[in-house]
Parts: C-alpha cells; sequence; structure tokens
C-alpha cells in the first residue's frame, strides 16, 4: 500500500520486521523481496508519488517537485558541479535515464584485492544481473525508437572505427517521448515506482510517502526502529505528524549522499571515521553539434547510445537529447546571438561524455546551515581533468565525422568549434579544472563503502554497518569504487543479495 | 511570492532582455513573468544557490558601473549583451561564471514556455497525448 500524507490524520506507531529509509534502487528492491517472503516491511519514502499521468514533459515541473533542491544541488569545489538527485518514490530510478549496464568485469577484482571482498563473487553477480534484467524489462535500446541524434552520433564514430552501440535499457516498449530523466509519461521505464514499489506493495509492504526519516532508534548497539515526521512536499516543512517504526532489522537507503549525512547528523556507526568520506561521483561533460538537417529533438531516447572504446580509459560516451529549456542553458551566448543558436535547435544533437574511472574524492558533510540538506565537497583534479578535455575532443570529432557544421565545447577558449583546425587546436591545449565552466555530475558513490576491514570501512559485504547490529545499507554508499559504468543494476543487485542476508538475520532470531 | 524571491524578481530583471535576446518568430519576452519564475525556481534551490545567483546579479551591475560608468539598466541592449558576452569570456574564473550564473534560471524560464518549444519545434501537448495513448501495460 502507498500512504499519502492526505491519507494520514494523526501520530503512526507501528511494528514490523524491517523499515527501511528510502525507496530508491537500494530499498525498493529489499521491501520487495522480504516482503515477497512474507515478512511485514515499512518504507518510508521521503518524496511524493508521482504516476505517469502526473508527468507533462516539463523539465522545470518535474525539478521543482520530484528532485532535490529542485535540481539545484552543487558541489562546493572547483569546478562547482550540478549533482541532480531525485526526491520522489522511486528515488533516483524515476528521474534517471534507465541505462541499465553491469558492473565492468575488472572491477569486482579490485573489490577483493584492495577491499577484501572475496565474498562477493561473479558468479553471484552474473545470476542477479540475469534476474534483474529478466524482471525489469532490460533490453537494447530500439534505434528505429532512439532518434536521429543518437543514430548520427553512432554513424560518426563508426566512421572513425570506434567501439559503439545501444544501450541496454530498463524499458519495455518504450515510443522514446525524450523525457526519461524528468518522469517517463507511458510508464515505460521500469524504475522502482512501476515495478518493485507496486509488486512489494502487493505482498503488504507500506510505503509511507512525505515522509522524512529523523532517527534511528538505537539501544546496546542495536538498531531497533525508526522515528520520522511527515513533511510538505512542496515546502520540505514538517507537517507536525510523526511516525514511529518499532523494528528488527532498520535498512538505511538514502543514496550516497544523505545516507551518510543521516549517519553523521546522527552520529552514527562511524567508529572508522569513513561515513562520508571517499565519495564518488562520475563528473561528466557535453558537447552541442549543429548539423545540416534536422534532429528532431527531444523526440527519441534520451540516452540509448554509447561509445566504449575508451571505457578502459575511464572515458564513457552516452547521450543524447535534451529538451529546449535544459538545451537553453548549455549554449554560452547572450542576446540575440543566443536566440539566433536557439533557433537552430531542431538541428541540434548533444551528447555526453562522462569520465567513468575517477581519480578525484569528495566528502559529505553535516554542517550546521538552513534546511535539511548536506555540504558536499567535491573538486576535480589531475589526470580527470584531463580525460574530461579528452571526452570533449573525441565527441567532437564524432560530431564532426558525422558532419557537424559546428560544435559547441563546455571548455573556455573552446567554447565552439567550426572547423578541424579549432579542434586540433583543444586537442593541443592543457586546460585546468576552472576552464570547465558546465560540468554535471551522476553516480555518487562510496561515502559508506563496504569492505572487510572494520578501520577502512562502514559496512560489512552483508550490508550491515560493522558498527550497529541489525543496522544495514543499502544504496550507491556501500560500493566501495565506481563500477565503471551507470550503477543502478549493481545496486539492486546488491540490494537483492542483501535481502537474503536480512532474511537470514530474522529467521535467526 | 515571498519577500525574497520579489527581490531577486526585481533585481534579475533588467537582465532578462538583454540575456535571451529576441529574433522573428519567437514569441515577445515577458521580462516580469520570467524574472518572476526564475525567482520562484532559484528561491526553490539551496541557500547557497540564491546567494551566488543574487551575488552574481548584484556584481554584474557593479561591472557595468565600473567599466562603463553607468548603470546597467542604462546601457543599450547591445551594450548590455557585449558586457555579458566580455564577462563569459574573462580569464578570470568569477567574472566568467557571472553571466552563466545569470542567465541558468532566465533561459531555462523563457524556453520552457510550451509557446517558446512550439517555435522550436517541440509540441509537448500533443506528445503527451500521444504518450497517454501509448501507456504500457504494468503487468509482470
Amino acid at each position: 500500500m502507498i500512504i499519502r500524507p492526505e491519507d494520514v490524520k494523526g501520530d503512526i506507531t507501528k511494528s514490523a520486521d524491517v523499515v527501511v529509509i528510502g525507496s530508491g534502487a537500494g530499498g525498493a528492491p529489499i521491501a520487495k523481496e522480504l516482503a515477497v517472503e512474507g515478512r511485514s516491511v515499512v518504507v518510508l519514502e521521503e518524496g511524493a508519488h508521482y504516476t505517469r499521468d502526473d508527468f507533462k514533459l516539463n523539465p522545470l515541473e518535474s525539478m521543482m517537485r520530484m528532485y532535490r533542491d529542485a535540481g539545484q544541488t552543487i558541489t562546493l569545489g572547483v569546478p562547482s558541479v550540478v549533482a541532480p538527485m531525485g526526491n520522489t518514490l522511486g528515488g533516483t530510478t524515476t528521474i534517471n535515464s534507465g541505462t541499465a549496464l553491469r558492473m565492468l568485469g575488472p572491477i569486482l577484482k579490485k573489490w577483493h584485492m584492495f577491499h577484501g571482498l572475496h565474498d562477493i563473487t561473479e558468479d553471484e553477480m552474473g545470476l542477479l544481473y540475469s534476474h534483474l534484467e529478466e524482471y525489469l524489462f532490460v533490453k537494447k535500446a530500439d534505434p528505429e525508437v532512439a532518434g536521429p541524434v543518437a543514430n548520427t552520433f553512432l554513424e560518426g564514430a563508426r566512421k572513425l572505427g570506434l567501439s559503439s552501440g545501444w544501450l541496454p535499457r530498463n524499458a519495455k516498449e518504450c515510443e522514446g517521448y525524450g523525457s526519461c530523466a524528468f518522469g517517463c509519461p507511458s510508464g515505460a521505464k521500469q524504475s522502482m515506482d512501476v515495478s518493485f514499489i507496486p509488486d512489494a506493495s502487493k505482498s503488504g509492504a507500506e510505503f509511507y510517502t512525505c515522509c522524512r526519516a529523523e532517527s534511528i532508534k538505537v539501544s546496546n548497539d542495536v538498531a531497533k526502529g525508526v522515528t520520522g515526521r511527515f513533511v510538505d512536499p512542496s515546502s520540505g516543512r514538517s507537517t507536525g505528524i510523526g511516525i514511529t517504526v518499532e523494528a528488527k532489522v532498520v535498512v538505511l537507503a538514502g543514496g550516497a549522499i544523505y545516507s551518510p549525512f543521516f549517519l553523521l547528523r546522527q552520529g552514527l556507526a562511524n567508529s572508522s571515521g569513513q561515513v562520508g568520506r571517499n565519495l564518488e561521483i562520475h563528473p561528466a561533460v557535453q558537447t552541442v553539434a549543429l548539423m545540416d538537417r534536422p534532429m528532431d529533438p527531444p523526440k527519441g531516447i534520451p540516452q540509448s547510445s554509447h561509445v566504449d572504446e575508451f571505457k578502459d580509459e575511464g572515458i564513457m560516451l552516452e547521450g543524447g537529447t535534451v529538451p529546449p529549456e535544459v538545451h537553453a542553458v548549455t549554449l554560452p551566448f547572450y542576446g540575440k546571438a543566443h536566440a539566433a543558436h536557439m533557433k537552430q535547435y531542431p538541428n541540434m544533437g548533444i551528447f555526453g561524455g562522462m569520465v567513468s574511472d575517477i581519480d578525484s574524492w569528495g566528502r559529505v558533510l553535516a554542517l550546521p546551515r538552513a534546511g535539511y540538506s548536506p555540504s558536499i565537497f567535491y573538486s576535480l583534479k589531475g589526470r580527470d581533468v584531463e580525460k574530461a578535455r579528452l571526452a570533449t575532443v573525441i565527441m567532437a570529432e564524432i560530431w564532426f565525422a558525422a558532419g557537424a557544421k559546428k560544435v559547441f565545447t563546455a571548455i573556455t577558449g573552446h567554447t565552439e568549434l567550426g572547423s578541424t583546425a579549432d579542434l586540433r587546436r583543444l586537442a593541443q591545449s592543457r586546460i585546468r579544472a576552472r576552464d570547465i565552466y558546465a560540468m554535471s555530475a551522476y553516480h555518487y558513490l562510496g561515502t559508506c563503502r563496504m569492505g572487510s576491514d572494520p578501520e577502512w570501512s562502514v559496512v560489512k559485504h552483508t550490508g550491515e554497518t560493522w558498527d550497529v547490529e541489525n543496522l544495514f545499507i543499502s544504496d550507491a554508499s556501500i560500493l566501495p569504487t565506481s563500477p565503471g559504468v551507470n550503477p543502478q543494476l549493481t545496486i539492486m543487485a546488491l540490494a537483492t543479495r542483501n535481502a537474503g542476508f536480512i532474511d537470514d538475520k530474522l529467521n535467526n532470531g | 511570492m515571498t519577500t525574497r524571491e520579489k527581490l531577486y524578481a526585481r533585481t534579475i530583471a533588467p537582465l532578462v532582455p538583454s540575456t535571451l535576446g529576441t529574433l522573428d518568430g519567437f514569441p515577445e519576452i515577458e521580462v516580469r513573468r520570467v524574472a518572476e519564475e526564475s525567482a520562484r525556481y532559484v528561491c526553490g534551490g539551496p541557500p547557497e544557490v540564491f546567494i551566488v545567483s543574487y551575488g552574481g546579479v548584484l556584481l554584474l551591475k557593479l561591472l557595468a558601473l565600473l567599466t562603463c560608468r553607468k548603470p546597467f539598466k542604462s546601457l543599450t541592449l547591445d551594450e548590455q549583451k557585449a558586457m555579458l558576452q566580455k564577462s563569459s569570456e574573462s580569464r578570470f574564473m568569477a567574472l566568467r561564471m557571472l553571466p552563466i550564473l545569470v542567465g541558468l534560471p532566465i533561459k531555462t524560464m523563457f524556453y520552457n514556455q510550451d509557446d517558446v518549444c512550439r517555435v522550436l519545434g517541440y509540441d509537448r501537448e500533443s506528445l503527451i497525448e500521444d504518450a497517454r495513448q501509448h501507456q504500457v501495460s504494468i503487468d509482470r
């Protein structure tokens, strides 16, 4: 059952086997797996519940309603990076691109060697991935539906002989409405709100929306439940109605920014001092191309194709269409020049380059400040700046190979490339982090990392914290390093795996 | 509107025409509407975004006084636009970021309008209608 704030008339006290904080890629699979096993499950989700009938292909409306900080969360550092996060039932899966990739092979070996996670085997992960791929209808994007932008970019990549292809996506009968990041209007994208959550709900799990968890009840280093408060979805302010859930197991699944923030505020599970540290993100730069033929944006699949030739060097290219209001802010022009460029929007395509193997680390802190939000410190360092530049060069080269008349980049001094000579100048240049004037970041990871050493990690391979018995963490924060690709499928796989350990724990009393 | 939103809208309004520019075929810019919606958007974000964005607008206006010896609103549209463009190409990061910060909400609000989207070939309404006809079964 999904409970909306208007259904709640007074304070609530409940008891359950499991209480889960958060309903995204880490929380929803656990809720479903345990509910199907007959466990009583209560989920507290801070965001509101929207359905496909509420999705109006309007980015602004979606950002104001379904994104944290209206989509304006930024990191503090150089360059300052926009870090979008979901705040709605289904978490970020409701507003992500739907890319469903398995972790790169060598990464798991890295987890074994450097983090002692030998219990997570390749075979086990393979089975979990297969199960999820079947459940979520994962298949490669259909080139017929993907739209001209993706097809044109891949045509350029093929001309240059670069390894490229169609991305696997958790989408069923997708017709390409170009709005994955703002809520799928046809319900094709299999985000948590249309997959695990309805199934968990059918098995008896209760989802309280607009309900912010405030603290985890702990007694003698054992988690006993959660207290929370209902909030007004538009202002985020408390409605004055509270909830208390007594539970045998508590699962924290608030994501790699809010889970450590939650623990730091309460001073929990941090004897290692690692909570909030080791923040990894996938920083991304974009290029915009002006073509001599219609690109028909944003119709198509916003993120349907990729160039993975440079994945071993830590660069993945994925893209790309965006609606006009998002496109407008990527063009570094003002006045008539901006309007003239925007008028050519129908002939423009956009593609993104992600630094997938990163050297830069950041930190999440709970500093005293207004509102309920953490401070995120992150600066792009060393080789990552170089990778961002390289990604831009490669994308521009691909666009020119595909017939682009001009390419616009986010690198100062190289914002408009009109010829291969301009491209050569960029290819031979050296840039600093501050020269990248527009950058976004996705896939925040690692802030409550898993490991075999309690002095260097926050949770065991099972997801249970070293410090507090029966307190599990299940989200991107437990990944000790980037999986090298979009992480949602890996988060779900680990959540499904950890549901098994929680079930065992409940069986054993 | 809150006091903070009103303050932001009033401060950013003079920058709306020069940030957007006009062209034949585009709907007329409703400066007040764009400024007010920009204010709602920026004030809906985290406090640091408001501080940086509001501070950015004030700094740009100060820059006009220092470099052109005139208040920003007394500059011609072309002068205003030239100032924004020059600032965006500055070798100093802080100056470079000013027009980007200020331009972000303004550009977002204007190009979010349905009539502007239609000029660009994006008919949101008909796509929504199409999506309603193609709703996917929730059965697994």
